[in-house]
């Protein structure tokens, strides 16, 4: 017979078995860190003069031109994107559906690529100028230097911006615009007083990411010779014998990003209190555009046009022209190949990596595992440039036996876009209840059989999501093939700058427009998850 | 063989926690773990099954120590099969595949067990090799006729109902024969008319698995009709086990008798044939032998009665209807007694005391006595 037992009492919390995840995610994290770490060992080798030179009149006018071009980039996005985003979810806009697709797709442009094609179309030698030339006209505007990076960057960054707003202003409780217009309140003073005030996170978060996003450009501001901290970076690691320079100035980049994403967070831990409240939302009546829907229609036509006709034209125009003159186009083939091999062995490299600090974060929550999930994030802060370098020198230096090879080029693709890898597996692993798993375990499966026979193969959708996203987006990387790829490793991103380099055109369209359709296919998939979502 | 466990967990920082708890199962015993909402059910199941670590204590099972100290068994060689809230089948296998998941371990564990005794393996070789995958097979089949589901062996989680997914799920953590089966609030997914015949088909079927299986509920009307026994958890603790009549009937603890169904007390006084209260002598339940003085008597509603006020001969306490609840075959009358002090009674669905009549009160049958709460003696509650 069993009865009640008294006996002392002894407290302690609560203890969960211990996972073999724990020590392969420790791994995972730690090379998360190499190249941060590394380039500031390297940075500390440097002599006074490289660390003084930062205070130098010209190093602060780079960085104050870096600064000033992500201001104003940013600032130009929110002018562009706020009334897209308004006016393809709020207004009876004709074909608002495809005009929303249509305004984000610029997005698929890489920036280089869109350096390139805006270089072929109004640089010197250019289509515009060959168009211009039998009316007399023998020059066009500059297209190098700042305005033309701000013009390229702006066109191809703010649709990361339309994104954000189109959510932001999706989740809006429509509830709190008919109580304005209730309370007497015009459409548009509605607008201004009641929506955009609760698109400040947003708006502020978006243009931080646009920020980011041009601080961390190396590929748009070097075609369009505008000296920032990551062109700068380039030239002084190429054409200097004192790279330790290169890490200081890389050191000087990160710290802008990490200010950058400290604003950001900042920002948005301020800004959680609006939310929208309970309830479900009613989806928005429909602002009627009546007669200004021809100026907002031409407004959309025409950025549109010069975010995407422009590339897509001038592209097909040189693609052409180089059939024509009998450009080969076997090296293209060869490039493409490459890039596909090397940036599916990182997406391999990144799932497989992915899976252990996935599990360690959503099953054995800690603070510690909370700071390896975040150590994990690492690479959508570091920018591509700063990565490569400090890789460089861990190659030259620590590793000599993989320097000019492509394992190397496939660890800072790891680092770089690992969160990818990441968001897949983490989302799929949330699915997957634990007592699935305690099931198999209390069904007599060792651990390791439970992960063979029932977390991997749910995890699979997770898995081929992370390892896409990592292959799209490694197959447009540019700074860290170029200063990673063995030499003679030629790639679709490194047969672009080195044709643009030269200025042959022709050459650089045919990997250029691959790549334009290999950054589409995950936005397609965007679009349609989107569209689902709207139904 | 009997099956025995105790633990002693506690937690410093959370509410649910399970504090030093003994329990012992008997072979082919269905036990009922019968709690409130966060007293640590689950976590005991948890520390049975190996999915949590116990502080201190010790768990044996069929005669093996998987827990205790310096000792834990991984849940994968515990032998012990657990049917989850959710059931758990896995999404990406078939019913016969969920089922036939554990016999690929056992048979697992034999070759690797097997290896370990050269001799052995070899004499066994022919046996394991030939009836592999065909035993494997029939032990499905077996299990999934158990829980009167054989057409649903081709079928995929999400093709089955919710009672048949219950059924699918016990028939998987039969399948390789546990020694202990734990189940896990079975029936709290299932809608109300679905979850009485699921729990008599779930009865039927522990019966002739003749498995020892403790199920965790809230529910008491639950844990009674299924369980042999049922211990009564409350804050951590086991308060109470017992067959079902036995808790409901001499509850050991207040707690106890307020948890399991209605309850109410009234203070009295021990006399040499029962306890004299407000409403009239009341029989004591059980030998009450340590019982002295002043009490508070527990009294169910079904053994409160009520008369027209002043009918001769019957009542003698006198009340006012508060409210009553009617629920069909039954209601619950709420009465306010000249003391202040309210009763509950439990009547027919044909009487009729409307809120705000008077009326008289009895107690027909025996209750509960308790040292009264203001005394300090009180064991088990309110510290």
């Amino acid at each position: 017979m069993a009865g009640v037992a008294a006996r002392s009492t002894v407290l302690a919390h609560r203890r969960r078995l211990p996972s073999p995840a724990w020590p392969l995610a420790l791994i995972v994290a730690a090379a998360m860190l190499l190249p941060l770490i590394y380039l500031v060992v390297r940075a500390l080798d440097a002599d006074a003069a490289a660390w003084s030179a930062l205070g130098d009149a010209s190093s602060l006018r780079l960085l104050a031109r870096t600064a000033l071009l992500a201001l104003a980039v940013a600032g130009a996005s929110l002018v562009l994107a706020l009334p897209m985003a308004w006016l393809t979810v709020r207004t009876d806009l004709p074909l608002r559906r495809l005009w929303s697709v249509l305004a984000i797709v610029p997005l698929v442009v890489p920036s280089y690529v869109g350096a390139v094609a805006f270089v072929a179309a109004f640089g010197p030698r250019g289509t515009l100028q060959e168009i211009l030339s039998p009316l007399g006209v023998d020059a066009v505007p500059q297209i190098y230097g700042f305005p033309g990076a701000f013009l390229a960057l702006t066109l191809f960054s703010y649709p990361y911006l339309l994104l954000v707003l189109r959510a932001g202003l999706r989740g809006i409780d429509p509830a709190l615009e008919d109580a304005s217009r209730s309370l007497g309140m015009g459409s548009w003073r509605t607008f201004l007083r009641v929506t955009i005030p609760q698109l400040r996170v947003p708006i502020t978060a978006g243009s931080l990411l646009v920020a980011l996003y041009v601080v961390s450009d190396f590929g748009a501001v070097s075609l369009l010779r505008t000296d920032t901290l990551t062109r700068a970076i380039f030239v002084q690691y190429q054409n200097s014998f004192d790279r330790a320079a290169a890490a200081v100035l890389g050191l000087e980049l990160v710290g802008l990003v990490a200010l950058i994403l400290l604003l950001e967070w900042l920002y948005r831990r301020r800004g959680r209190f609006h939310g929208s409240g309970p309830g479900t939302p009613r989806p928005p009546r429909l602002l009627r555009l009546g007669r200004w829907r021809w100026p907002a229609l031409t407004f959309l036509t025409v950025i549109v046009l010069i975010a995407l006709g422009v590339p897509a034209g001038v592209l097909l125009h040189w693609l052409v022209r180089g059939l024509q003159a009998g450009e080969p186009f076997a090296g293209t083939w060869g490039a493409a190949l490459n890039s596909a091999w090397v940036s599916a062995a990182a997406g391999l490299v990144a799932v497989v990596a992915a899976i252990p600090v996935a599990i360690v974060a959503v099953r054995r929550p800690s603070p510690l595992a909370a700071l390896m999930e975040r150590v994990g994030y690492t690479g959508f802060a570091l920018p591509g440039i700063v990565v490569a370098l400090s890789l460089v020198f861990f190659g030259l230096r620590v590793v000599p036996a993989v320097y000019q090879s492509w394992v190397l080029l496939v660890f800072a693709y790891l680092v770089l876009f690992f969160p990818l890898a990441l968001g897949g597996v983490r989302t799929s692993l949330v699915q997957i209840r634990p007592e699935i798993e305690e099931a198999a375990r209390s069904l007599g499966g060792s651990p390791g059989r439970v992960l063979a026979t029932i977390t991997i193969p749910l995890l699979i959708p997770g898995l081929v999501s992370g390892f896409a996203l990592v292959f799209l987006t490694a197959m447009k990387e540019l700074p860290a093939t170029i200063l990673l790829a063995p030499i003679g490793f030629d790639t679709l991103a490194t047969e672009i700058w080195s044709a643009s380099s030269e200025a042959f055109f022709a050459r650089a369209a045919a990997p250029a427009l691959i790549l334009i359709l290999v950054a589409a296919l995950p936005l397609a998939l965007l679009v349609i998850r989107e569209h689902r979502v709207e139904r | 063989m009997g099956l025995r466990k105790s633990f002693a967990q506690g937690s410093a920082r959370e509410v649910c926690a399970v504090d030093d708890l003994s329990l012992t199962v008997r072979s082919g015993e269905t036990v009922a773990l019968l709690g409130p909402s966060g007293c640590g059910k689950t976590t005991t199941l948890r520390i049975i099954a190996g999915f949590e670590r116990p502080n201190a204590g010790r768990v044996t099972i069929a005669g093996r120590e998987v827990v205790g100290a310096g000792t834990f068994l991984p849940p994968e060689r515990r032998r012990v099969g657990m049917v989850f809230q959710d059931y758990a089948l896995f999404p990406h296998l078939t019913v016969a595949d969920n089922v036939a998941y554990g016999l690929e371990n056992s048979t697992i564990a034999r070759w690797t067990s097997a290896l370990r005794r050269p001799l052995a393996a070899l004499r066994d070789l022919f046996r394991f090799a030939s009836v592999g995958a065909a035993a494997i097979d029939a032990r499905v089949q077996e299990a999934l006729e158990l829980v009167a589901l054989p057409h649903v062996a081709r079928r995929f989680p999400h093709e089955l109902s919710g009672g048949e997914a219950q059924r699918v799920a016990l028939a998987r953590a039969l399948a390789p024969g546990p020694a202990l089966l734990l189940l896990d609030e079975p029936f709290s997914n299932l809608d109300a008319p679905l979850r009485a015949s699921v729990r008599g088909e779930v009865r039927e079927i522990l019966r002739r698995a003749s498995t020892a299986s403790i199920f965790v509920t809230h529910d008491q009307e639950e844990a009674f009709a299924i369980a042999d026994r049922v211990a009564v958890q409350l804050r951590g603790r086991i308060e109470q086990v017992g067959l079902p009549a036995e808790i409901y009937h001499r509850p050991a603890t207040r707690s106890v008798a307020a948890f399991v169904g209605e309850a109410d007390f009234l203070p009295g006084t021990v006399t040499s044939d029962g306890v004299e209260t407000e409403i009239g002598r009341i029989p004591i339940e059980g030998e009450s032998g340590a019982a002295a003085g002043s009490v508070d008597v527990m009294l169910r509603p079904e053994r409160v009665q009520l008369a027209v006020e002043d009918a001769p001969g019957l009542g003698h306490g006198r009340a006012v209807v508060e409210r009553r609840e009617f629920y069909g075959h039954d209601q619950l009358v709420t009465l306010r007694l000249e003391s202040g002090a309210r009763i509950r009674a439990r009547l027919g669905p044909d009487a009729d005391f409307p809120p705000g009549c008077r009326a008289s009160v009895f107690a027909t049958g025996a209750g509960v006595v308790y040292p009264p709460l203001s005394g300090a003696k009180e064991p088990a509650p309110g510290e």
